[in-house]
């Protein structure tokens, strides 16, 4: 617990009713989309760049832990106050700054949903790409604390490729601006690429600048379904030595199928493989070539049988079962782990074989879902955080799972983040040295060790 | 914890913290913050049944913060039934630390048909006499609090004569057609008369001969609100004893929360299937068993429809409603965007928490607003007295209306 003098100087900054003190409010925000959780010691809603300069401060002189929040959706156990502190919850700070049409750039405070970025920028037929999955619900601090990506990965890249500008309130309370609505600029450390995916750790985003582009003015849909993975995986590298690289290029695998099709069925062949939903967008006569190449790819590997959709109502029907994927997962089990290992593309088979050994071996139920065109993986584990027998498998199957995916050649997440899930694998893939050079930069940074202590390394290793 | 918190410690669990439910719930969209929606809401309870936490007053007004528009439920990937699970906190809530005193005398007032009458008489007094104008006019509720204020301009237009009294005199052709009970509703019986008379007009133009039992009393939804379980139950089995007593076929009643209420007596007193069954929301009647008949005469306007929760999601007929204004000759039918999202109103919900339920409103009336209708239709009295008073703070002179009395203005008189 912080002592009252705390309490009171935190509410002399925001206000006494944006700071939360019950066991009630606080274990509201004890908890993220993982099955961890912690308890604050006291929740902050502050409204203004200034309130957290300010908050920091107050934080770094008493070596308060201070980890910021935004929609509370990551999938790595980031945003959970593991030892306490004051959680930052930032969500009053929600204003679309500025949309700016002549320079491309959109300038938004880290509690815009990412959401409601989309929709005011193709309001007016521009386009900001970067869209994961719980986009309705995350807010732009989060995705650009995480580096979230999206399905549209392979085509147009994460967010920190569209990061442009940030103000960022350092570990010490200073406000310092990076970057801004220029596409170039070399000018001294790219600071802005360390804070884009720092988790928290590094500094508190409270402005964001993005790249925008033009709305793209239309795309099509195909779904594919393949009696044999390789002949999938074959189609994904046909299309792009055809020099087509489609908006998206989602896998599901035998065991995501039969789960849908139990669950809302829209017409899943049982015998197969694997299916690919592939999407792609551009101007209209260039879509509807690409659609017909991408067709022809499909088939010259192998589909058993490729849909194109003709309207945006067909188009719809073909995502449906993609889109009933995480329903269906709910609905069949208390728990479900979702994990992103990424491997290069041309590794995708490679990576779903042994993610269905691992099942196999340890008996449990792994459907596989994956952003196949950028090789990121969504074995989704279906799982009861209860049993704790059957944890202990899943933990056994992680473990193996992870250390496949570097031999691959691939990395530990994709777009989840390390967070508190996946720390422990971190030296496989950065050695000793990796972390030591990590360690120092957030010794260098955040002297009191204050943001979001205890994430991504763990210290000593 | 009681044995039904208990049961639905599975039912907590169930949920996987996904945050979809932050995407549609009406107050999340308000106020953002975590408490405010189910995730949390759902913690708060896994905690409860798990002992972790404790009935406090801070628990208390967060499950107090819902508007059991079902929003989140709907939506839900794991189908976490988040109305029941806060319903079943109230109860826990109400039977460890009872009712507070003002809702006590409300609800008590709801399950008696006297006292309710009384208070009818005396607000429709009040409404009538000057004294309103006199009170509205000096200022003086404004001056005791800006809150009771707001208060007093929600309050509805009381009607002169209570509907139950009237009704059976209005409903006496013995067509020899279906026998059909009207359920009035307390809005109806209270304010809705017109809206009443139009009911059984309708009926009886679908060959129906309508039966009112006018001791039919409160549906029981503001006690299940409040974790009042005992007096739900108490006003279910009076409902259910009165009505089949009375003979009828079928249960037809114009309000979706009574309807949706009637439909779920099965919960509380269970065997209730032979009377569960016949309950039909009146549109949904009129798809179902007799089709709609619409009559000749032309309304020729632009109307849009709201959804009531306790009708679209509550008894999945939002179709029926839909069908019974198509079958309107003449009539432009203009969807709003986000017909489904809730008004705010939600019975005591608008009282009680009045700026965070205008918040909803102004973004319902924001949506009506969009499609420039001439007149605005839903199946719920309820949602109709909230639509009015927005509509009313926006200076927009549009009509609200049931779909029932759009109907019954198609035949010649």
């Amino acid at each position: 617990m912080l002592d009252n003098t705390v309490i009171s100087k935190l509410q002399k900054i925001v206000g006494k009713q944006y700071v939360l003190t019950t066991k009630e409010d606080l274990t509201c925000y004890s908890y993220d989309s993982t099955p961890l959780a912690h308890m604050p010691d006291v929740v902050v809603e502050p409204a203004s760049t200034g309130e957290i300069a300010a908050i920091v401060r107050l934080a770094n002189e008493m070596k308060i832990p201070i980890i910021p929040r935004g929609g509370g959706t990551n999938l790595s156990g980031g945003s959970i106050p593991v030892v306490g502190g004051i959680v930052l919850a930032l969500h009053r700070m929600n204003k679309i700054v500025e949309v700016d049409v002549d320079n491309l750039t959109a300038t938004v405070e880290p509690g815009v949903i990412t959401l409601h970025l989309h929709q005011a920028v193709e309001k007016i037929g521009l386009f900001y790409p970067p869209d994961p999955q719980s986009a309705a619900m995350a807010t732009m601090g989060g995705n650009v604390a995480e580096n979230a990506g999206g399905p549209r990965g392979v085509k147009y890249g994460v967010t920190k490729d569209y990061v442009l500008g940030l103000e960022v309130v350092t570990p010490t309370g200073e406000i310092i601006k990076l970057g801004g609505k220029t596409i170039k600029n070399v000018s001294g450390y790219d600071l802005i690429r360390l804070f884009v995916g720092s988790e928290g750790t590094l500094g508190i985003v409270t402005q964001i600048t993005v790249k925008l582009l033009p709305l793209p003015e239309a795309k099509m849909t195909l779904l594919a379904i393949f009696e044999k993975l390789d002949n999938a995986a074959e189609a994904v590298s046909s299309i792009i030595r055809n020099r087509i690289i489609p908006t998206t290029l989602e896998l599901m695998d035998h065991n995501a199928m039969e789960l849908i099709e139990n669950f809302k069925p829209v017409g899943f062949p049982m015998d197969v493989e694997g299916a690919l939903l592939i999407e792609v967008d551009g101007s209209k006569g260039e879509v509807e070539r690409q659609i017909v190449r991408v067709a022809e790819s499909c088939k010259a590997s192998g589909a058993r049988e490729v849909k194109i959709a003709q309207t945006a109502e067909e188009a719809a029907g073909l995502w449906a079962g993609r889109k009933a994927a995480f329903g269906a997962m709910a609905r069949s089990t208390p728990t479900v782990i979702t994990e992103d290992a990424t491997v290069p593309r041309s590794k995708v088979p490679d990576m779903v074989r042994v993610i269905q050994k691992l099942a196999l071996k340890y008996n449990l139920k792994i459907p596989i879902l994956g952003h196949t065109g950028d090789g990121n993986m969504h074995p989704c584990i279906l799982t009861d955080e209860r049993n704790e027998e059957e944890m202990k498998r899943v933990e056994a199957a992680v473990d193996e799972m992870f250390v496949a995916a570097l031999e691959l050649g691939g990395t530990l997440s994709g777009e989840h983040g390390i967070g508190l899930i996946k720390q422990k694998y971190m030296k496989l893939q950065f050695g000793s040295t990796g972390i030591d050079l990590m360690c120092k930069l957030k010794d260098a940074w955040d002297p009191n060790n204050i943001l979001n202590p205890g994430k991504i390394f763990l210290r000593g290793e | 914890m009681t044995k039904t918190m208990d049961s639905q410690r599975e039912d907590a669990f169930k949920c996987m913290r996904c945050g979809l439910c932050q995407t549609v719930c009406p107050i999340y969209a308000e106020l953002y913050s975590e408490p405010s929606v189910a995730r949390g809401k759902v913690r708060l309870i896994r905690e409860l049944i798990d002992g972790k936490l404790e009935v406090t007053p801070r628990l208390k007004e967060i499950m107090d913060l819902c508007l059991d528009c079902k929003a989140c439920v709907a939506n839900c990937p794991a189908m976490v039934p988040t109305s029941e699970l806060i319903f079943a906190a109230r109860a826990y809530i109400t039977s460890k630390e009872g009712l507070p005193l003002p809702m006590k005398g409300v609800l008590q007032g709801l399950s008696n048909n006297s006292l309710q009458e009384f208070g009818r008489m005396l607000m429709h007094f009040y409404q009538s006499s000057g004294v309103q104008k006199i009170v509205r006019g000096s200022g003086v509720v404004n001056a005791i609090s800006a809150d009771l204020a707001h208060k007093e301009s929600m309050m509805p237009i009381m009607a002169s004569t209570g509907f139950r009294s009237i009704a059976p005199s209005l409903a006496s052709r013995k067509t020899g057609g279906m026998k059909v009970a009207y359920f009035v509703s307390c809005m109806t019986h209270l304010t809705g008369t017109e809206l009443g008379k139009k009911v059984i007009t309708v009926l009886e133009h679908h060959g129906c001969e309508v039966l009112i039992p006018t001791d039919v009393r409160c549906c029981g939804t503001p006690h299940l609100a409040y974790g009042d379980v005992e007096g739900a139950t108490a006003l279910a089995v009076h409902n259910m004893a009165v009505l089949n007593a009375c003979g009828a076929e079928a249960i037809v009643t114009d309000c979706a929360t009574c309807g949706s209420a009637l439909k779920s007596y099965g919960k509380l007193v269970p065997g209730s299937e032979n009377f569960t069954k016949k309950v039909y929301d009146i549109s949904e009647f009129l798809v179902k068993v007799t089709g709609i008949k619409p009559g000749t005469v032309k309304q020729e306007m632009v109307v849009t429809y709201h959804d009531p929760c306790h009708l679209n999601r509550g008894q999945g007929e939002g179709n029926a409603a839909r069908a019974v204004i198509r079958s309107v000759p003449g009539l432009t039918f203009k969807e709003m965007p986000e017909a489904d999202r809730c008004c705010g109103g939600a019975g005591s919900f608008g009282i009680n928490h009045y700026d965070l339920s205008m918040g909803i409103l102004d973004k319902k009336i924001a949506n009506v607003k969009s499609v420039n209708p001439q007149l605005v239709l839903t199946s719920c009295p309820a949602c109709k007295m909230q639509l009015q008073h927005g509509l009313q703070r926006s200076s927009l002179d549009i009509a609200v209306k049931h779909p029932i009395e759009l109907l019954a203005e198609t035949y010649e008189l």
